[in-house]
Order: C-alpha cells, then structure tokens, then sequence
C-alpha cells in the first residue's frame, strides 16, 4: 500500500546493513491512466515531428504521477520482479560509481532485478512490417528503468544491456516510464535519486522546488476500498434494508394426505383421529384377552346355542341329505361316495 | 491501494491478457484459479490470490499471496507442496481456503481436480504399458 507506507527499505548492493528511506509523496498521487496515454500518444510525436506537440506535454500537472510502486501494475506489464525484494527498489548510492557493465549485471543479481533484463535481452527480435528497412530492424521488451540521482559512471556501466534504460531523476521523461502509454515501468532508484523527489515534485502540503507553480495532485478520493466503504457503519445506517421478495407460490399439499394441511382446514380432525386410535387400542386388547381365554378352554363370556336350535339344525340337515334327487340306477356308482345306503 | 482500483488500472490492458474466440478473455497470471479474465479471480488485482499447480511426481504445489509483504515481490507468496491423495489434499485445501478466500473455495477444488487429472496417466498411453 503506498500511500500507507511511510518508508522503504534501500537494498544494499555488497550485502551490508538495510537502511530505511522516506517514501517519495509523488508515490501517493492519484494513478491516471487516462492521462499517461493522452500525453504519451503527444510527447511520442516529438520523434517525428516536433511541431505537433504542446509544449506544455509531459509537464501537465497529473501526467507527472505514475504508478512504479504498485507490483500488481508492475506485473501487468509484464516485468519480471517475481524475485525483487521490495516494490519501489531502492538500491544503494554505491550503485552510481559502478562502471563496468559486468559489475553492473553483478548489482542486478542482487536485487533480484536481472531476469527483467534477461527477458529483455531474449526477447530481441525482428521487427514485422517494412520497418526493417527504415534502419529499425529490430525489437525488443523494455527491461528495467535505473534512476540515478548523479552519474558517476552509472550511466556507461547499465547503457549497454538490452532493454534497460538509464535516467537522470532530473529529466524524467514518461516515455521512459510509461512505456506505449502503459503504467507501471520496472524502475530501480538509486538512494540519492529517490531523495531528490520530494525536492522536484514537491509534497502534498510544499511547493515543488525545481518546476514552478506545481503542486502535486491529490487523489478525490481518500479510500478506494469499495468493500469496505460499502460495509462501513456510516453508509449501512443511512441505507434502507433489502426488500423481500416472495419466492413465488408455495408448494400446495394434499390434505387427505398431510395431516397438517387437513388440520388446517379441519381442526377437529386431530381429536377424531385420536379418539379412532385409542378405539381401536382398546378393540384390540379385548380380542386379544378373549382369544386368549378361548385357547385355555376357559369360557369366553360368548353365548351358546341352546338345544333347541341344535336340534333344529340337525334335522334340517337329515331333511336336506332325504330330499335329495340323486337316485336312481344312474347315481349307484356314487353311493359309496355319498357314504349312505340307497333307500329301498 | 485498493484492489477495486487496481483492477481498474488493469483490466484494460495488461500483459497477461489473451484473447480467446467468440469474445472470451482469459488471463495468464499466477494465482488466478480460473484463467479468467474477471475481477473475482483475477491475481493482480485481488490481494489475497491462491495458485495451485501441477509439480513434480504426482505432487501439487499450493501457492497463497501474504497480505502483509504485498510490496515485497520475493516474500509476497507462500507455496506449500503436497503429495497427499487428492481426495485428502481436496478436504485440507477446501478447509484452507474457506478461511482465507471463502468465495474460491469452489475454484480451488474444481483446479486441484484438474492439476490431478492431468497428472494421472492416460489408459493404453505409453507410459501405462511399459509399467
């Protein structure tokens, strides 16, 4: 977070103690990709002709805030600091007496910066299109951007590794650190330029020292966190509470199959079925106690059939077998069948 | 540096974009669970990303960004790897990331599946038979 942090670590570049460093107030003003472009597409015409730019580009007030700090946009761009300490690098002053491109590759290692120039250098390729016969022959990805803040053979020692430019902190230039228009150039400061900052864009409350009358640009707003100013106690008290919308109509029930939709419709039912089943309860205990008495032979309390009813069924029987018409010579043969004599 | 405004800054341009057919984006960099172009899963914009990866012999390596180091590139991510049975690795996984990033829990599992079925080997492919 930059603009909450209030220092950065500077990387030693032989291993010795860290020191920590103020961060620059430029590194809080407001990021406008917007205007990065729009002054990017103006100062890129100074290469062919000159007379089409304001001479006010890349002196804007806003166009001057970039977005180095922030590793995501880093990343976005495509650098490769996957392996660098901190986001913005600092390294130390001992960086700017360097002279030699090896020592130079050497200080790279350490901070963790040289695959970004790997990449860079791998990336060199033939340029498409007819601009390789307009002695731009060939491309390359842009490696990081090494700011000193005064030359004491830093320049020579970095100028010759492909993709890696070198700038003076006092001729900042956003084609250098917009490259395309795109935020977020891969920058490596040294100590003393990343100092001079303060000084030649001035602070939130100080007037720049070196471009007259600038001031930096304050962010609108003060916190871009949308969940949390979504979530935050001021703005859930002043909101009315969501609306419930009714899901639909619910489900409808058969009351002659949940009881709880007949209840509702007919609540003496409960008492009905209740009275049913302590019924039968007690139906079944008084067959159960009766088929128990019949098996032990006990009266069952169940009324006989007297003698006269007896009797009466047993000659209607006699009465029934008599009256039969099976007889004959034809029915002889079911005699034995019939277990009985033929009459005479 | 809110991640609301750096998607903002990012989701224009940036050089992890690739253009699919029929207008489908996706995305390239590390930690985003889908590949997709989107302010849910995307991994720069998002301060707290999860990465899971395919690493060697049937292991998966489990990658989480730290909150704390943002602004440290080379300390920003912390990567565990694991050579547990992915049903074991998908419940370790699912619990982990419920507490950190309850919205890609569902993203997380559905990646873990897919880093294992394409580190299983095929049926009838080479490999299978000379073992």
């Amino acid at each position: 977070m930059a603009a909450a942090r209030p220092t950065v670590t500077v990387q030693s570049i032989d291993g010795e103690a860290a020191e920590q460093i103020a961060l620059p107030a430029v590194f809080t003003a407001p990021i406008r990709p917007d205007i990065v472009l729009q002054v990017h597409t103006g100062i890129a015409k100074n290469a062919r002709q000159p007379y089409a730019v304001s001479y006010k580009a890349g002196h804007q007030t806003s166009a001057e805030s970039w977005a180095s700090a922030l590793p995501a946009l880093v990343m976005a761009r495509g650098h490769r600091i996957e392996q660098v300490a901190e986001v913005p690098l600092v390294i130390d002053d001992g960086a700017e007496s360097v002279t030699k491109t090896a020592k130079a590759v050497a200080v790279l290692k350490t901070v963790g910066a040289y695959a970004d120039a790997e990449k860079a250098k791998a990336s060199r390729n033939i340029r498409r299109g007819k601009g390789k016969m307009r002695n731009r022959r060939y491309v390359n990805r842009k490696g990081p951007l090494v700011v000193y803040g005064t030359d004491s053979g830093i320049a020579k020692a970095f100028r010759n590794l492909p993709g890696v430019d070198v700038a003076s902190v006092e001729r900042l230039n956003l084609l250098q650190l917009a490259p395309g228009g795109h935020l977020g150039r891969f920058i490596i400061w040294t100590k003393s330029a990343f100092a001079k900052l303060d000084e030649i864009f001035g602070t939130v409350d100080k007037e720049s020292v070196q471009k007259k009358g600038y001031k930096l640009p304050r962010a609108p707003m003060t916190n871009s966190d949308l969940t949390r100013l979504i979530n935050s106690d001021e703005i859930q008290t002043v909101v009315r509470p969501p609306i419930q919308t009714k899901k639909g109509a619910p489900l409808k029930k058969n009351p002659l199959k949940n009881l709880g939709a007949l209840l509702k419709l007919n609540p003496y039912a409960k008492t009905a079925r209740r009275m049913e089943l302590l019924a039968e309860a007690k139906r079944k205990v008084a067959k159960a106690e009766k088929l128990e008495k019949i098996r032990k032979g006990q009266p069952s309390g169940a009324t006989k059939r007297s003698k006269e009813v007896k009797e009466v069924g047993k000659r209607f029987y006699k009465q029934m077998i008599a009256s039969s018409d099976y007889i004959g010579e034809d029915y002889e043969v079911f005699n034995a069948w019939l277990g009985q004599q033929k009459k005479a | 540096m809110s991640s609301q405004l750096v998607w903002q800054l990012v989701k224009n341009y940036n050089s992890f974009m690739v253009k699919g057919l029929n207008g489908s984006t996706f995305s390239t960099e590390p930690g985003n669970l889908f590949n997709k172009h989107s302010y849910k899963y995307s991994g720069l914009a998002n301060e707290k990303t999860v990465h899971i990866e395919a690493g060697d012999d049937m292991a998966v390596t489990v990658t989480k960004s730290r909150t704390k180091n943002a602004q440290k590139p080379a300390a920003a991510r912390h990567s565990t790897t694991s050579k547990k049975h992915v049903r074991r690795q998908a419940t370790s996984l699912g619990k982990e990331v419920q507490h950190f990033r309850p919205d890609l829990k569902a993203a997380a599992l559905a990646r873990l599946s897919a880093v294992n079925k394409s580190q299983r080997t095929k049926r009838g492919s080479k490999a299978a038979k000379s073992s």
